[in-house]
């Protein structure tokens, strides 16, 4: 029987079994992906909703690649490139001094291909949406294609860029194949919340898994929240014309 | 009036001679501006309508009024000279510029080209204030030349207690006076109004072309006018600079002084009124 003769016991309660380390290291790794995936989405937005042609299109379907392929065969593939067998991984290891495989900044890499359309494809739909009257006014005024990104596409999708960085970070706290296949469970270096809690399930310690289980469904359904109300009809952000 | 009769245009256009119809359109504005307008309007982004245009005009004012029913290729026109729309064949010059040659791949970006265009929505960018989207054209500008130049275009549209507000705080009148004062506040070498004022009712339509002219007669800047509003053809077009051009079907099938070109709708409206 546990003793809740004070706060202090409660919280050693909850948060009994928590791997710590694992949550840091998962806040930080969504935190670099977003930040690191967010302007090149907006970038590769911006092209993708003005460019009519061939390899737009080739690019889009490539981007919207990893929503279809399993992680783990997405996993597999990085693991190659990033290994000493390819030219990449090779570049990678003459750059870096080392294999980014089991490393952060290789989980880094795999985290951005892996969250790649959940930061463009929200994006792009706000692009889109946007009248197509606002970007031929900035055209015709003279506007290069930073101040349109800056100045028209930004503003008239705020909504959808906030989206897309809640949905980019949530979906990096949830990765498991890609993080197993390319960094294995080395504590404080690659072990993630998601893949922390498959260690203790495989170990039995069900209390523990059932709180990092837990916090994960928190960590989700707040990035839902985020999502469903700047997303919602009136809600302030998208701005499509006069 | 002078019947206009479909024509080959400069050899330079790339289009075949059996490439037909097709739209050869001039307009010739005093000393210093000449433009020149061909459009395979088949080829271009309209494919659905199946429209052609196959014409050529010249006119010598400073004020061209375009008529013409919905679908006859006013829009489309305007936006190939604007550089919106991007035809098979033809060309454009502006002046002594050439801003499109399909046969000399010459492709002119919308802002190279020096048109002012207004659409017939206002398009004012919402997030930014009316002072923000008139000076949003002048970034070449020093800070000084821009804000002078809005207190110039504000105090011509009667703008000035309206600069600090977003366009959802405007009205449909005051946005179309933004959008118009935006367009004009680069100076540009030849301005083309797409229905501008189809929205506005008769008060508000009087106040802007008031405003409008007032800075054409300050400027003269070539503008070629597009409507379909007979009253606002008959007004514009009975200047003594200005001339009426009559689409149908793509074609220019008429061309000259109000009078003549509009003498069957001024008919029908007398008639109706006895």
């Amino acid at each position: 029987m546990h003793d809740l003769s004070g706060p202090d016991e409660a919280l050693e309660l909850v948060f009994e079994g928590m791997d710590f380390q694992a949550f840091l290291l998962t806040v930080r790794l969504a935190t670099v992906t977003t930040a690191i995936l967010l302007p090149v989405a907006l970038l590769l937005s911006a092209w993708l909703a003005r460019s009519r042609s061939w390899a737009a299109h080739a690019v889009e379907a490539g981007v919207g690649l990893p929503l279809v392929l399993p992680p783990t065969v997405l996993g597999f593939y990085l693991l190659v490139l990033m290994g000493p067998a390819t030219a990449p991984g090779r570049l990678l290891v003459r750059l870096v001094g080392h294999p980014l495989a089991f490393t952060f900044w290789g989980l880094v890499i795999g985290s951005i291909v892996y969250s790649l359309p959940f930061a463009v494809q929200p994006v792009l739909a706000g692009f889109r949406g946007i009248d197509t009257a606002l970007i031929e006014s900035a055209d015709l005024l003279g506007a290069s294609r930073l101040r349109l990104l800056t100045r028209v596409l930004l503003p008239g999708a705020r909504a959808s860029v906030l989206a897309a960085a809640v949905l980019c970070f949530a979906h990096t706290v949830g990765e498991f194949g890609v993080v197993l296949m390319l960094g294995g469970s080395i504590p404080r270096v690659t072990r993630t919340l998601s893949i922390a809690l498959y260690d203790q399930v495989m170990n039995g310690n069900y209390a523990a898994s059932n709180r990092m289980a837990l916090a994960l469904v928190a960590i989700s359904l707040a990035a839902l929240l985020v999502v469903y109300s700047v997303a919602r009809p009136g809600a302030r952000g998208e701005t499509g014309g006069a | 009036m002078r019947e206009v009769a479909a024509q080959q245009i400069g050899p330079e256009s790339g289009v075949p001679q059996q490439t037909a119809p097709w739209l050869a359109f001039s307009i010739h504005h005093g000393a210093h501006v000449h433009l020149h307008a061909a459009v395979d309007r088949k080829a271009a982004e309209d494919r659905k309508s199946g429209l052609s245009l196959a014409v050529e005009a010249s006119l010598s004012g400073s004020l061209a009024v375009l008529v013409g029913p919905s679908g006859a290729g006013k829009t489309s026109l305007l936006r190939s000279i604007a550089g919106l729309m991007r035809p098979r064949h033809g060309y454009v010059t502006v002046g002594d510029k050439t801003v499109w040659d399909s046969g000399r791949h010459i492709w002119l970006r919308p802002a190279e080209r020096g048109c002012g265009l207004v659409m017939q929505r206002s398009s004012l960018f919402p997030a930014m204030t009316a002072r923000e989207n008139i000076a949003f054209g002048l970034h070449a500008l020093s800070r000084e030349e821009r804000e002078q130049r809005v207190r110039e275009m504000a105090a011509l549209f009667r703008l000035e207690p309206l600069l600090s507000r977003r366009p959802s705080q405007l009205s449909g009148g005051e946005q179309q006076r933004v959008a118009v004062a935006r367009t004009l506040a680069p100076h540009p070498r030849v301005l083309l109004l797409d229905e501008p004022f189809a929205g506005l009712n008769p008060d508000l339509k009087d106040a802007v072309l008031t405003d409008l002219e007032s800075w054409l007669a300050e400027t003269r800047t070539p503008v070629l006018h597009v409507t379909h509003d007979v009253a606002e053809a008959w007004r514009l077009g009975t200047r003594p600079d200005a001339e009426v051009l009559r689409i149908e079907d793509g074609r220019i099938v008429s061309q000259g002084t109000a009078a003549v070109v509009l003498a069957a709708e001024r008919a029908q409206l007398l008639s109706s009124l006895e």
